[in-house]
């Protein structure tokens, strides 16, 4: 493990290296050395678009099973509000959390709790809005990410509040409490539809002590829940929670209720590029908040989710007009979950590091960059291990690959040395060669 | 050792076409990713940022072609923008915040809110602003790096 941990990993046995992957990360993290992708840690945000793209599978979550469960004393399952949409219409949310504990977990907690929670607060704090910038929500862990490595500058702009799961987490401190052991001997098990959300189990956004301790993948769990949902004889009533809950699986799913003006949600990668780049450069004047997901879709779209994220989408809406968009908790247990939401550790930037050790060091990096792209064949063909030429070459000035690692310009210097040794080879023997040849 | 805080460590020169708003931006966001590289501070990225964006917001709305002048010092960063285009009438007008002699057709795209050259003048250190009516104008402006 790194300097900071990574929830996806490259199996090598089954990587043929067909640089899908290179190609489409988002970031550029990944190169091709040894005919196996090789991830580069300081620039992987976790996002998953790689797992998508992957015909062999070789990029693997680094999620738990339900071995993590013999681990604890006493465990708590907290399904994604993804999970709830995951099934045909007929499989309630309410069904959903008896299969989950049909599958041996001691307690099933109602997601749907947590984000009315943190709605209500996230609610306050922006009508509390008085600086002169958006906030940029925090629920998706690759987002942050993405501005810790390449938006340094905008970390300031992230809420400092604790997404939902996190405050399902905490829910074993009171429970820990209550039963009289150690927070440590309860397992809190995120249900994911993503690996980024491991982040937060290993190294969570604004808390010192990780609020879940594992996640199972929502693919991972698909077939068994469903199972044990047919299983059950008796339902009990363990879903209590309004439409909001399921509606943070959906971008943009709970900015009405809100009730602010310019509110704006982004899905995918390359969309929150765009905007971010847009607000670094001043851009983006009056808007409040920022809701920005990774995945296309929201958490639906997550890489470990099963149903497509469109179908999916149509059951999150169904959801939220049946249950409703207005709180179901009481003010009183807001206050009493609020202290769940603070964030007790600053948020720090991680920006990718620059070229040279000093200003002038880089920019003379900069410069051989520079000339070494002006002889590149600027087709970005990857044959090299680079997702592009210029990534090349950054890779040729910092002494990890050189410029002949590059197909085009082997083939020139060989023709080259061969016409240059032509050349010689018909130079005609000394004892022949006339005067003045 | 003695460091010649004149002598320009990085000189490069980038075209702005004037009217094409789809591709406005581009410049700012190549100077962005430089001053990233180098390590400057993200105070300086981001003042250089949106001066650099507004500067050529400006070139797009109301020129037909721009040239953007970098250059890095040891102590400094300039940006010289040049334009042939329309000039400024009154620099002085224009420089007040909401001011604003766009046509309502630039107005409804969104730009020309009249806060170019103030926010320009609000992220930069030193600002020299010289235009010829029918002309063009010339945006000169500097950034210090060091604290």
């Amino acid at each position: 493990m790194g300097e900071y941990f990574h929830a996806i990993e490259v199996e090598t046995d089954k990587c043929c290296g067909s640089m899908n992957c290179m190609r489409t990360c988002p970031t550029e993290a990944i190169r091709i050395r040894e005919g196996k992708a090789l991830i580069l840690e300081d620039r992987c945000i976790d996002c998953g678009d790689c797992i998508r793209v992957c015909p062999n599978r070789a990029i693997r979550p680094i999620t738990g099973s339900f071995e993590d469960l013999k681990r604890f004393r006493y465990t708590i399952a907290i399904p994604s509000p993804s999970l709830y949409a995951q099934y045909g219409i007929g499989v309630t949310p309410n069904h959903i959390l008896n299969g989950l504990k049909g599958l041996g977990f001691n307690e099933v907690y109602d997601i749907g709790k947590a984000c009315e929670v943190y709605s209500a607060v996230l609610k306050e704090h922006l009508h509390n809005y008085s600086d002169n910038k958006p906030f940029i929500s925090t629920l998706c862990p690759a987002i942050v990410r993405l501005i810790q490595i390449n938006f340094p500058e905008l970390v300031g702009n992230l809420l400092s509040i604790e997404a939902p799961r996190g405050i399902a987490g905490s829910v074993k401190i009171t429970r820990a409490k209550e039963m009289g052991i150690s927070p440590k001997e309860i397992g809190a098990i995120y249900i994911t539809p993503c690996p980024a959300k491991m982040i937060e189990v290993n190294q969570p956004i604004c808390k010192t002590d990780p609020p879940l301790d594992g996640a199972i993948s929502i693919s991972d769990i698909y077939g068994l829940l469903f199972t044990s949902i047919r299983k059950i004889q008796s339902f009990e009533p363990l879903h209590s929670s309004s439409g909001i809950g399921v509606g943070l699986a959906i971008p943009g799913g709970c900015i009405a209720r809100l009730d602010i003006e310019n509110a704006i949600a982004v899905d995918g990668v390359k969309n929150v590029i765009n905007i971010l780049e847009d607000l670094e450069r001043g851009k983006i004047s009056n808007v409040t908040y920022l809701e920005l997901w990774a995945c296309p879709g929201g958490c639906l779209g997550g890489p470990l989710a099963v149903d497509n994220p469109y179908l999916a989408k149509i059951k999150v809406v169904k959801l939220m007009q049946q249950l409703g968009m207005e709180l179901n908790i009481s003010a009183d247990e807001v206050d009493r979950m609020r202290r769940y939401l603070s964030c007790d550790v600053a948020l720090s930037s991680h920006p990718i590091k620059p070229l040279g050790k000093d200003a002038v060091d880089a920019i003379k990096k900069i410069k051989e960059r520079e000339s070494v792209i002006e002889t590149l064949p600027g087709i970005n063909c990857g044959a090299c291990g680079a997702p592009t030429c210029k990534a090349f070459a950054e890779d040729v000035i910092q002494g990890r690959a050189e410029v002949i690692d590059c197909v085009f310009k082997l083939r020139e210097e060989t023709i080259e040395s061969i016409q240059r040794g032509l050349t010689k080879a018909q130079r005609t023997p000394l004892a022949f060669r006339k005067r003045g040849e | 050792m003695q460091q010649n805080y004149d002598e320009p460590l990085l000189k490069q020169d980038f075209t702005v076409q004037g009217g094409d708003f789809i591709h406005a931006g581009e410049v700012s966001s190549k100077i962005k990713s430089i001053l990233k590289e180098i390590g400057m501070s993200h105070e300086v990225i981001r003042r250089a940022s949106i001066a650099t964006y507004e500067a050529e917001m400006n070139v797009v709305c109301y020129a037909q072609r721009g040239k953007f002048y970098l250059t890095i010092t040891p102590d400094r960063l300039s940006i010289i923008v040049e334009d042939e285009g329309q000039g400024i009438e009154n620099i002085a007008l224009a420089m007040k915040e909401g001011y604003s002699t766009s046509s309502s057709a630039i107005k409804e795209m969104g730009f020309g809110a009249g806060m170019g050259l103030p926010n320009i003048k609000k992220n930069t250190d030193e600002l020299l602003i010289s235009s010829v009516l029918g002309e063009g104008t010339r945006v000169a402006m500097v950034i210090f790096t060091k604290p």
